[in-house]
């Protein structure tokens, strides 16, 4: 445990000291419901045009190795707006609203004047505010559309200095922009934009000439520091509620996510060679990596607890980090009383999976923190009966992960391996018991908020029917299995394939069906790549079925 | 299990399609669901008895399955006996009507015009049971039958007007304004002979069937035209300048026709003409609901026939009599009253994006009872119904909240509910405790 302190410390520290000329990161800015820092702000805003948070400079087709951070873009476009319009930044992904643009199809990226000054362009917009008029579900190709319209949007205002309120307002809630600064904060941002220029000017010069270099810096962060006190002293209450917005900056910078799943995968790959050359100190490296990773997941965890006040399970993004959080914990501890080895290789598994899609896919999984939907504002209620259901799909996970463990076995040698596929079916059994003994109070929870926020118990919403699927599914499996209908194979195989009915309650639901009152939590996208890796999963389990039934014909008829 | 499940995921799919409440008729009110759930609690009963003589370690067991049967037996309640409905208050308004998804068709008949009597009221499911032109629905009026004779579940609807042989029917013009900037077409219909009707249009104001030579001008501090019928293919009018006793203009014109009106240069065109026209719907079938869509039914009486739109009011006449009619939501009379005092929209700063809102009501008719308040997930119970905050209705232009939509419960299956999830709960833990016991016994 020492130990772990001492690297944690470590990583921690590398981050606190924020170089020079990032003060502007912490700049609070009022967006979306909320008082958030500048960094975060900048981060969302370059997502939402360009579909990162770092930019990349192309020359020639090519994109360049180096990024540039959000922060320095997004105040870019606001202070040299037209020095943009000629460069490829606008993100368009659908074909065919490409097709329609009669833009080039290999291309990721866009110009302003490529899109905005299409001939077409305007025809897109209306078609897409007929298709609101008449009231329709937006398809994937209006979504896009949608997004093309928010891009002009945000960049328009962004340019206007409209987008970014950086200043309490004395008679209302909504802040004042950069563009309606009074005569008094007016120089101050002048100031900033200034030692800005200055600053960039520096940042792109690749020559040795880097002594000016903190000099700029300085001077850049002195004028951020001036304008905040300043602001803080005209609204000492108002400015002071954004007393967060230091810590969220950390947390953009520590990506405790990230850090996450690299420790898992150390974890997994230690556990994995230990376990192939059955040497027994590998064990104790793993644990430790495991142990650690899980502190730092739940730190990451606490930390969104904190910012924004409220547990983190609102979203895809943050159920799939709760959901892998529970995976890992069950895991721990079944194997703590087992010492089998692999339900923690199952649980690492499971977790590499679920950060790496979480922290790379922000499009589908949304990172950003988002005020609540009026519904959900009960927090109490919201905690238990999500939380509750979200960690029984951990331990489905856990049963999913392990099915598949044991699909390989048998796929190498079901008699060789006899002991170990024994020991797997156990613990399918138990990760199954485990969610059963979750879900079902998750779903009555579920019912009994519905039951005092809508007035009723059960209304038979897509979302309600489908978790009880799943669970009628995995009651199925453990009743089979109680009176012996499913034997190990049989298990392994189901606890893989009724894995799907989870991923549909909780993904397909909200992705794919879109209906039903729960419809805070909807999004689009991936569609295709989670139907892919169920198609896969199929085959999979259809190819060791058939291997194994030829080996037992095999079998007989040598016997 | 394995029927319930695939009757329930085709559930899911019909819910996406369509909607909750199509969903629920097609396949959560079935009898395919009932005799499913039915064989359920039969099977969960049977195992139970198969157990007999009860031993200890039977008692989670048991406990589970009392749970299950007891939440479908409480769920059979709340759907035979449960109210759920909904109750849109104005600001400042009261009412004690609950409308609900039950459908009833519903007609009154007058003989002196100003007192109604029910004559007809029946729950109809056209739903389930489609009304075709081979099998219609009948409703007896006197000496003739009025036939239902179709029926749209989703449909997209449009305002048409049509002549209208019955001369009691006010009379209908569609005229345009233009001149170099401005070009404006709006129809005008009366609902009566007796009544006027009047659009308003900037600077000036046009009238149908406002006789101003005996009841004077309406406003006469600005420009106003008045239109009137003469027969069924002229109309006369008459053009006032503001503050001017005498008409400037006067005369008749034909469908067509364009009469020049001095004011910047506007010409008003006379673009159709019935002396006497009702409104009609026209309607378009959808697939799938969406919020512009809805259920309509087509009505045939003697020679009329038309499309009546869900909760709409239409008039007919035989020789002596007047009857309304109307295919509705039910609406279940509360013996009390919710008055809405106030209602309050919560922002999150700086943005459009409603945090919470809540209602300021006093239910029952005790003028001095205290106020309650009734916000996202705080609901107020009175007289054995539930009422919870569901939405509100805002003004188009100005995004001022208008009105408070109240949804309203009874629920009678509840307790049996919650008793049910409390032993299921707690026969799952014990089950769980109990496995594991022995599991690390053995």
């Amino acid at each position: 445990m020492k130990y772990l302190f001492v690297l944690l410390s470590v990583l921690l520290s590398v981050q606190i000291f924020a170089s020079p000329g990032e003060l502007i990161r912490s700049l609070p800015v009022q967006d979306g419901g909320r008082i958030k820092p500048y960094d975060s702000f900048a981060k969302e805003t370059l997502e939402l045009i360009y579909g990162k948070s770092a930019y990349k400079r192309q020359s020639n087709g090519q994109y360049e190795q180096k990024s540039e951070p959000a922060y320095l873009i997004i105040l870019s476009f606001v202070l040299a707006p037209e020095s943009w319009l000629k460069i490829p930044l606008f993100e368009v992904t659908h074909l065919d609203v490409k097709n329609k643009l009669k833009l080039p199809l290999d291309q990721k990226h866009f110009t302003g004047d490529q899109i905005f000054k299409n001939e077409n362009f305007s025809n897109l917009i209306q078609e897409l505010a007929d298709q609101r008029q008449s009231k329709e579900k937006l398809t994937p190709y209006f979504q896009a559309l949608q997004r093309i319209e928010n891009q002009l949007y945000v960049f328009r205002e962004l340019s206007s200095g409209r987008l970014m309120k950086i200043l309490p307002s004395p008679d209302s809630d909504h802040w004042i922009s950069i563009a309606d600064l009074s005569e008094k904060m007016q120089p101050y941002f002048i100031q900033i934009s200034q030692n800005f220029a200055k600053r960039l000017g520096e940042i792109s010069d690749n020559t040795e000439n880097k002594k000016n270099e903190s000099v700029h810096a300085m001077a850049f962060d002195e004028s951020v520091q001036k304008f905040k006190d300043m602001a803080a002293a005209e609204y000492p209450e108002k400015y002071g509620r954004s007393s967060k917005v230091q810590t969220e900056v950390f947390y953009n910078d520590l990506h405790p996510f990230r850090w996450t799943y690299i420790i898992y995968l150390l974890s997994a790959l230690v556990l994995l060679f230990s376990w192939i050359k059955s040497v027994d100190i590998g064990i104790q490296i793993a644990w430790f990596f495991a142990i650690f990773g899980f502190v730092l997941h739940t730190s990451g965890f606490l930390f969104r607890v904190y910012l924004a006040e409220r547990p983190p399970v609102t979203n895809m993004y943050e159920t799939v980090i709760w959901m892998s959080w529970g995976c890992i914990l069950f895991s721990i501890i079944l194997e703590k009383i087992y010492k089998f080895k692999f339900i923690l290789f199952a649980g690492m598994l499971v977790g590499i999976c679920s950060m790496v899609i979480a922290d790379n896919a922000p499009a589908v999984l949304d990172p950003s923190i988002q005020p609540l939907e009026a519904v959900l504002r009960s927090n109490y209620w919201l905690i238990i009966h999500v939380m509750t259901i979200c960690i029984s799909y951990s331990a489905f996970a856990l049963a999913w992960s392990l099915g598949n463990i044991g699909l390989i076995y048998y796929f190498l040698d079901e008699i060789k391996h006899k002991e170990n596929i024994q020991k797997i079916a156990t613990a399918i059994y138990r990760s199954i018991q485990i969610g059963v003994a979750f879900l079902t109070p998750g779903i009555i929870l579920g019912g009994i908020w519905a039951d005092y926020s809508w007035g009723r118990f059960w209304g038979w919403d897509p979302k309600e029917t489908w978790a009880l699927i799943a669970l009628m599914g995995y009651i199925i499996v453990l009743h089979a299995r109680l009176i012996n209908w499913l034997q190990n194979f049989g298990i392994v195989v189901s606890a893989v394939m009724t894995f799907s009915l989870v991923i549909m309650a909780w993904y397909g639901v909200n992705f794919v069906l879109g209906a039903g009152l729960h419809s805070y939590g909807f999004g689009a996208g991936g569609v295709e790549y989670v139907s892919a890796v169920l198609l896969l999963q199929m085959i999979f389990v259809l190819y060791v079925s058939v291997v194994r039934h030829q080996n037992q014909k095999l079998k007989q008829k040598k016997s | 299990m394995v029927c319930l499940t695939i009757l329930i995921t085709w559930g899911t799919i019909v819910e996406s399609k369509l909607d909750a409440w199509s969903a629920g008729q097609i396949v959560y009110r079935s009898w395919m669901m009932y005799l499913v759930m039915g064989l359920l609690v039969y099977n969960l009963f049977l195992v139970m008895v198969d157990r007999l003589p009860w031993k200890k370690h039977h008692y989670p067991f048991l406990c589970v399955h009392i749970g299950i049967i007891m939440m479908i037996i409480g769920g059979w309640v709340t759907q035979k006996y449960g109210v759920d409905g909904s109750m849109p208050i104005g600001l400042n308004a009261q009412s004690n009507l609950v409308t609900v998804g039950e459908t009833d068709f519903v007609v009154y008949a007058t003989f002196d015009g100003d007192r109604y009597s029910k004559l007809y009221d029946q729950e109809v499911n056209f739903f389930k049971n489609k009304p075709t032109i081979d099998k219609p629905y009948l409703i007896q009026l006197n000496s003739d039958v009025l036939k239902i004779t179709d029926y749209v579940p989703y449909a997209r609807t449009n305002k048409k007007i049509v002549s209208d042989p019955d001369l009691k029917s006010g009379a209908s013009v569609k005229i345009q304004l233009m001149n170099a900037n401005v070009k404006q077409v709006e129809t005008l219909t009366q609902s009566a002979t007796t009544k006027s009707a009047e659009i308003n249009l900037g600077p000036l104001k046009v009238y149908l069937g406002h006789d101003y030579v005996k009841n004077g001008r309406k406003k006469p501090e600005i420009n106003e035209i008045y239109l009137n019928k003469i027969d069924d293919q002229k109309i006369s009018y008459s053009f006032f300048d503001k503050n001017e006793k005498k008409p400037y203009l006067l005369g008749s014109a034909k469908i067509g026709q364009v009469v020049p009106t001095h004011w910047m240069g506007l010409e008003l065109r006379l673009l159709d003409y019935f002396q006497s026209a009702r409104e009609e719907w026209e309607i378009k079938p959808n697939d799938h609901p969406t919020p512009l869509t809805t259920a309509v039914v087509y009505v045939e009486y003697k020679k009329r026939k038309e499309w009546i739109l869900l909760n709409d009011v239409i008039k007919i006449f035989d020789d002596q009599t007047a009857y309304l009619i109307s295919f509705q939501n039910r609406r279940i009379q509360l013996d009390f009253p919710v008055k809405l005092n106030d209602f309050k929209v919560d922002r999150y700063e700086g943005t459009q994006k409603a945090k919470s809102y809540s209602s300021q009501v006093t239910a029952g008719l005790d003028v001095d009872k205290q106020e309650t308040l009734i916000s996202m997930n705080e609901p107020m119970k009175y007289k054995g119904y539930t009422f919870y905050q569901a939405s509100f209705q805002q003004d188009e232009q100005t995004g001022q909240p208008t009105a408070s939509v109240l949804s309203v419960n009874k629920d009678p299956g509840r307790p049996i509910k919650y008793i049910g999830s409390l032993i299921l709960t707690l026969g799952i833990l014990w089950l769980f405790y109990d496995r594991r016991k022995r599991k690390t016994a053995t």
